[in-house]
């Protein structure tokens, strides 16, 4: 029994052994399984009688669980045990052994199983842990305990590398907050090298872009000054002619003011033209008739003539005959006397009536003459109304062109003054225009100047200074300051 | 059947150094039971085999620790319990309970191991006594079974919300 018992124990320490790896452990192992197998060999020998008897029973019952237990079954216990005394006592012990090593193996695998979840307030629990069992247990909590420390320890190192690290990161951000973008990270774990790289560069980009948005908004300033004022002098331009446009419209009007006048005035002319043509015409009429009235003037003259010829020869008769009256009475002497006077005074009316007649014939051919110069006269005048009217038809025809000519005038005259409107509203749009594009430029030299001004809370350096030390993003803090004031003042000129 | 019980209130104590073991198929009837506790319980082992291990069950006893208790290791994790157990003679004692489950060859759950140690006596007194009383004052206000086993389910769910702690690490913290 006793040998049996400690066979049982060396396996639980073999198991012990087994976990923790002690070598001693492994030689006890072998004395008890040398122990079993006497054990087994007696009970073969005495197994041929097939005894009934309760030593026998029990011994079965143990070599059974031992069998078990040492193929590391630890469910195996003795469960019949209905013995009283020594025989009932063994069959506890066996299983109180193995119960012992059953809880050694359950704690230490929980608490062990704990640690690979990182769990480590799951100790073993030492009660019923006794002598080799204790003391694995205390070295396995032990060994939980300190791998408990170095994990907080870690935990602490890697916190307070973080604390670090978190702290130099935060400085980058902080910087960047405030704007400064010389500031580069230097002093970080090589396990951030990466993010020092990512981050120096991208500042380093951003540096470098807003360099170039400060060049390119002076730039877009200057430009913006230049077209401003190009712009405003063509809207000055643009000003001036519309106010000549105006003019030019106000002097097209009075043109055709004129024009018009013109027509109405060569429209009266063509009236009047027309009643001197009518007049022209009568007059000619009248002249017809005046030529008729001198030719028959000229007829009673010559009438006259004859008949001043024929009183003219009566009295050259009468004369003839008074003188032959004289001479009679002459020769009738005294009684001849009174007759002879009578002759004197018959002979001198016809001597005056030859000298009348003489007077009215020279009359009449000085009127004849006179009739003769006035038909001529008269002719004349008729040809010269002639003429006249002629010239009147002339006149009225370039009049008639002269009216034609003021409407096509008027009409030309009225596309050029709708051609002037538009031309107008062409230079008020181009005048508006400008002053927009004007504004617009004043808006831009605004807004590029308050990009610089926004871009001035920035410290930043120069491209060109830079492009020096691009390649490495550390080794800055020197003339970090004396940049960055250069780089906004170069900012607030460009303002 | 539980107001059948009638418990008295002597407390029996078994030695600090020995464990109380047991181990239950998966239904939880008793497979084996060792000498220290069928000393303690005052029963054979042939009375305990085959029985449910609630033949222990002590009426202060919460449900839901129970209930914890079995959803713990049926899930295949090991559990920590402070359970107040009553004898045959209806005394009782308190112990710290250790539940794993036990495995096949082929890593199948085929029953369940208790080892049970002798608790910490402060702890039973200012924490663990008047929790359960607590968790207990709560079951007994709903009439059935289960709505009892849900409530103090419940309380010790919120419980632990309200200390921010898992049950594991409640109990090793104590």
């Amino acid at each position: 029994m006793v040998a049996v018992t400690a066979g049982i124990l060396t396996a639980s320490l073999a198991l012990i052994s087994g976990l923790l790896g002690y070598p001693l452990i492994e030689q006890a192992w072998m004395a008890s399984s040398i122990v079993y197998a006497v054990l087994s060999l007696a009970l073969l020998s005495r197994g041929e009688t097939k005894s009934e008897s309760p030593e026998l029973t029990v011994i079965e019952r143990i070599i059974s669980v031992c069998g078990e237990i040492s193929k590391g079954n630890f469910e195996a216990r003795i469960t019949e045990n209905t013995e009283d005394g020594v025989l009932g006592d063994v069959q506890h012990k066996v299983n109180d052994m193995i119960d012992r090593c059953d809880a050694f193996v359950r704690e230490a695998t929980a608490s062990l199983q704990s640690v690979c979840q990182n769990i480590y307030y799951r100790r073993i629990m030492l009660g019923g842990m006794r002598g080799s069992f204790h003391v694995a247990a205390e070295i396995i909590n032990n060994a939980v305990k300190m791998q408990e420390q170095a994990v907080e320890k870690a935990r602490h190192d890697a916190d307070l590398e973080h604390a670090k690290v978190i702290g130099t990161i935060g400085q980058g951000l902080d910087n960047l907050k405030k704007g400064d973008l010389t500031f580069r990270l230097v002093d970080l774990p090589e396990a951030f090298a990466a993010l020092k790289v990512n981050y120096n560069s991208a500042v380093h980009d951003l540096e470098t872009a807003l360099a170039n948005v400060g060049h390119v908004a002076a730039s877009v300033y200057g430009q913006s000054q230049e077209i401003s004022s190009a712009s405003d002098e063509l809207s000055g331009r643009t000003e001036r002619q519309s106010e000549m446009l105006g003019q030019s419209g106000s002097s097209i009007e009075e043109l055709v003011d004129a024009v018009n006048k013109a027509a109405d005035a060569s429209t009266r002319t063509k009236d009047i033209i027309a009643a001197a043509k009518v007049n022209a015409v009568e007059s000619m009429g009248v002249v017809q008739q005046s030529v008729q009235a001198m030719g028959r003037i000229k007829d009673s003259s010559e009438r006259i003539g004859a008949i001043i010829g024929v009183i003219d020869e009566i009295a050259f008769q009468t004369n003839l005959l008074a003188l032959n009256a004289g001479i009679e009475a002459a020769r009738a002497g005294e009684a001849g006397r009174g007759f002879a006077v009578v002759a004197s005074e018959v002979r001198n009316l016809a001597q005056r009536s030859a000298d009348a007649a003489r007077e009215i014939k020279g009359l009449i051919v000085q009127c004849t003459n006179d009739v003769a110069n006035g038909v001529e006269h008269v002719g004349a005048t008729g040809q010269a109304f002639e003429n006249l009217r002629d010239q009147i038809g002339v006149i009225d025809g370039g009049i008639a062109d002269i009216a034609g000519n003021a409407v096509a005038q008027s009409s030309t005259i009225k596309e050029i003054n709708t051609a002037i409107g538009e031309l107008d509203a062409t230079t008020q749009q181009n005048a508006a225009m400008g002053e927009e594009v004007s504004a617009s430029c004043r808006s831009l030299a605004d807004e590029s100047g308050q990009l610089t001004e926004l871009l001035s809370k920035f410290v930043f350096r120069d491209v060109q200074t830079q492009a020096g030390a691009s390649g490495e993003f550390g080794g800055f803090g020197e003339d970090r300051s004396t940049a960055g004031a250069r780089a906004a003042g170069s900012a607030r000129e460009a303002a | 059947m539980k107001d059948a019980i009638q418990p008295t209130q002597k407390e029996v104590f078994f030695d600090a150094d020995d464990i109380i073991v047991s181990k239950t198929d998966l239904k939880g009837r008793i497979t084996y039971a060792n000498q220290v506790f069928c000393h303690i319980a005052g029963y054979t082992q042939a009375e305990l085999l085959g029985q449910p291990h609630s033949i222990l069950r002590h009426p202060d006893m919460p449900r839901a620790v129970f209930k914890l208790l079995w959803d713990t290791v049926l899930a295949g994790r090991e559990i920590f319990a402070y359970v107040k157990n009553i004898t045959k003679s209806r005394d009782y004692y308190w112990v710290i309970a250790h539940v794993t489950p036990s495995y096949d060859a082929n890593h199948k759950i085929i029953g369940f191991h208790s080892n049970r140690r002798v608790p910490d006596r402060s702890i039973i007194k200012n924490t663990i006594a008047p929790l359960y009383a607590e968790i207990l004052r709560e079951e007994k206000k709903h009439a059935n079974g289960k709505e009892e086993l849900a409530a103090g389910y419940s309380f010790v769910t919120n419980f632990l919300k309200s200390k921010n702690t898992t049950y594991d690490a409640l109990i090793f913290s104590l």
